[in-house]
């Protein structure tokens, strides 16, 4: 009797153990696959935070030609980095890269085509960092549901 | 065996968690993670192609497609109800399906593993057609549900009540768009809602609502222009809007600067303004007001006074923000729970009942740690440390020591606990003593010390004479319970007087090497014998003299100089007597020198490893 009760917390402790162990070797390829991505990635997260800086750059651009430049050469440097603009005007939206934030009318356009950029999408070594804010085309006078 | 998973299906987001080591761990959504947090938007969206899109994606084309799009459906669920696009019918539990398809997905996909099982959490007023929805949309997903358990309770697990004798608690649950309390009873294999309230339009949304509006107006004032007409500006202004928001959680006050922001016949405009938190506390005044009366209205269903209300936790984003905890924890008059992110907490506690359930959590369900770290005393009254503090127990670790003096038969082991250099400024948990150890120069016996904490926190330390095996133990059963704020102020004191006593170890360091040096070089030059010539046997006792002179002074200085030029000398003595056995060595023509032998050479080399740090020194009782 006590034999069996032994035996089946053995088995209990074992499993237990085997669980454990799976787990720690699980968690270890893990850490390795991140750690390789954090590496890959590190830049990401201050890239985003930058972006704001690039729109405003941008606009800023349009009034003088100095600020032009600083553009081009912000966009330079990180254009290097990996960072690559996301082509959003005149492409099938793709919910994957695009943001919708509302439909035009248009005769001209395909529906589901992007009319309009509204903000700029960024993909950094082809993650998108920032999604294109953009206007969908809707066919005129679209019958409504 | 694959893992049981827990799944918070949220109205407005949906996250899922499951149990690694023990420890609950958000499962990351596949498309990345919002601003904020590790949920994902619960939205399902059929494309006229046929496609199915879920979370992030779905959301970003609802605009688009707003027949296909759906969010919210929990609302709609263990109802009749049904969602009607591109000629289809689609019943709650078929687009919550979706949901948790994706979920199963991720899990998987994080896992590297088959996931068939699930806890889901419901709102605690859910009925039992609702909840038999729930597990329906479990399987047509494909999880079996093992277990529907309410949303306070999965809380409350995550808080880890449910380990802390019986309780009555309250649950805020403030999310995007719903306020829930619910008042409980825990603890004891208790769960056991008395009664429920809430808010079915209140969140964070009208938190940003009134704090946008609020730039637009005071912009407006300023510059004369109305951005509500630009969606360009709107759209930069609302995300602008919410990092601001979530940035005065832990702020006083910030930046808002969206230069450029438009432009119009007078050139272009700037929107610069700076946003304060009592600012934000004003605008959402009435929004807080709404919360009150729903805690009211719980505590008079469950007939129960504020008084008897044990613990308090806040569930959702929103409740992140200090002025919402404050607005609880004056209302109620006591302190909130913290230590677990108010946001991930549903979808810990469904991944902890999800462990219990797959038998991972039996008893061992968190594992302690040592809260400070634990050594010994060694020569100079310094402490040698064994055992980092934080490590998990059980865990053991042994160091090998040596003793101090020659002829030393007995090592005193005196016990520590604390994070300072210095011995006495730790505490001692218990000191034993090792007798027996055979007569020998200091340096040479072989002292292994173990510690050993076992999974219920109990410390064995043992010292053994490797060359006897005599071995002498101590077991320390409560080493001072300490307090987490006594714990955190001795970790405090110790950084505090890093230092200074760092620099006192130094000196302590300097001191030991004199002694260790003094001690190698007088029986260096006896057995040196003929080989040192006199001028270096002048020239080292000089060395020797002016050492044991500035130990007498003091000046810590002045010691290292006199050991290094002390040192500088044994060298070239060392160096000649190693060029003498070698040639001894070619003068014994085909005669092993492998072993160790007793030629003076090999003993002179093994007498100045001493002096490394290879050995660290045991005090001497005295």
């Amino acid at each position: 009797m006590q034999l069996c009760q032994a035996r089946s917390l053995s088995e209990e402790r074992l499993d237990l153990l085997t669980h454990c162990r799976a787990d720690l070797d699980n968690v270890l390829r893990r850490s390795a696959r991140e750690k390789e991505e954090n590496v890959k990635y590190a830049s990401e997260k201050l890239i985003a935070k930058l972006l704001p800086v690039l729109d405003s750059l941008d606009q800023a651009a349009k009034h003088d030609e100095g600020t032009k430049v600083l553009y081009a050469q912000l966009l330079g440097i990180l254009s290097a980095e990996g960072l690559t603009t996301i082509d959003a005007v005149g492409k099938k939206f793709d919910p994957y890269q695009h943001e919708a934030l509302f439909q035009v009318e248009t005769g001209e356009l395909e529906e589901g085509t992007v009319a309009e950029e509204i903000q700029k999408g960024y993909l950094f070594n082809s993650r998108v960092v920032r999604f294109s804010k953009v206007a969908v085309a809707k066919p005129l006078n679209a019958a409504k549901i | 065996m694959s893992k049981i998973i827990g799944i918070d299906l949220g109205t407005s987001n949906s996250a899922a968690a499951v149990l690694i080591g023990g420890r609950p761990t958000i499962i990351p959504s596949a498309e990345g993670t919002s601003i904020g947090g590790k949920a994902f938007p619960s939205y399902v969206a059929y494309t006229k192609e046929g496609q199915v899109l879920v979370g992030e994606p779905a959301k970003r084309q609802s605009v688009t497609n707003p027949e296909g799009t759906v969010q919210g459906i929990k609302r709609k669920m263990g109802t009749d109800y049904k969602v009607k696009v591109y000629g289809k019918e689609y019943s709650p539990e078929d687009v919550s399906a979706q949901i948790l398809r994706k979920i199963k997905t991720d899990a998987e996909t994080y896992l590297a593993d088959t996931v068939d099982k699930a806890v889901i959490t419901v709102p605690a007023y859910f009925n039992d057609n609702q909840r038999q929805a729930t597990k329906d949309a479990g399987t047509i997903a494909g999880l079996e549900v093992v277990r529907i358990i309410n949303e306070p309770t999965a809380a409350a697990l995550a808080f880890g009540l449910d380990k802390v004798g019986e309780h009555k608690i309250m649950v805020f649950d403030l999310g995007g768009g719903t306020l829930d309390v619910t008042i409980m009873d825990i603890g004891e294999g208790v769960f056991e809602v008395r009664s429920t309230s809430g808010d079915t339009q209140l969140g964070g949304r009208d938190m940003d609502e009134r704090l946008t509006n609020h730039v637009l107006d005071r912009f407006k004032q300023e510059s004369g222009v109305d951005l509500r007409g630009d969606s360009m500006a709107m759209q930069r202004l609302r995300e602008a809007v919410e990092v601001v928001k979530i940035e005065l959680s832990s702020v006083l006050q910030t930046n808002l600067n969206l230069p450029y922001i438009t432009a119009d016949a007078s050139g272009p405009k700037h929107l610069s303004m700076t946003l304060t938190r009592s600012k934000l506390e004003e605008l959402i005044q009435d929004v807080m007001e709404r919360c009150r009366g729903p805690m009211v209205q719980a505590l008079k269903d469950s007939k129960l006074e504020k008084a008897d209300i044990g613990k308090i936790i806040l569930v959702g984003g929103p409740t992140r923000m200090p002025i919402v905890q404050e607005f609880v924890k004056s209302f109620m008059g006591k302190e909130i729970e913290r230590g677990v992110d108010p946001m991930e907490c549903v979808a810990m506690g469904a991944a902890i009942q999800a462990g219990v359930l797959g038998g991972e959590v039996k008893d061992l369900l968190l594992l302690d740690v040592t809260p400070l770290s634990l050594g010994i005393e060694t020569l100079g009254a310094v402490t040698t440390k064994l055992i980092e503090r934080n490590t998990t127990i059980p865990t053991r670790n042994s160091q090998v020591f040596t003793t101090a003096a020659d002829n030393q038969t007995s090592v005193e082991v005196n016990v520590l606990q604390g994070e300072r250099p210095l011995a006495k400024d730790n505490v001692s948990l218990g000191r034993f003593t090792l007798v027996g150890i055979p007569p020998a120069p200091r340096g040479i016996p072989q002292v292994e010390v173990t510690f050993d904490i076992d999974a219920n926190g109990i410390i064995h330390v043992s010292a053994k004479d490797l060359a006897t095996k005599k071995e002498q133990r101590i077991t320390i059963t409560a080493p001072h319970k300490l307090s987490r704020d006594e714990i955190d102020s001795k970790i405090k004191d110790a950084e505090r007087f890093a230092a200074d006593d760092l620099k006192r170890k130094e000196e302590i360091e300097v001191t030991n090497a004199a002694d260790s040096l003094l001690y190698a070089s007088a029986k260096m030059l006896k057995e040196a014998g003929d080989v040192a010539t006199a001028e270096q046997k002048d020239k080292i006792e000089k060395a020797i003299g002016d050492l044991k002179n500035a130990q007498t002074g003091g000046d810590i200085s002045d010691i290292k100089t006199k050991t290094e030029s002390l040192q500088t000398s044994i060298y070239e003595l060392s160096t000649a007597m190693y060029q003498k056995a070698a040639q001894e060595q070619q003068a014994q023509q085909g005669q092993s020198s492998q072993g160790a032998g007793s030629e003076p050479g090999q003993e002179q080399g093994s007498s100045d490893q001493t002096v490394d740090a290879d050995y660290e020194v045991v005090n001497d009782k005295k």
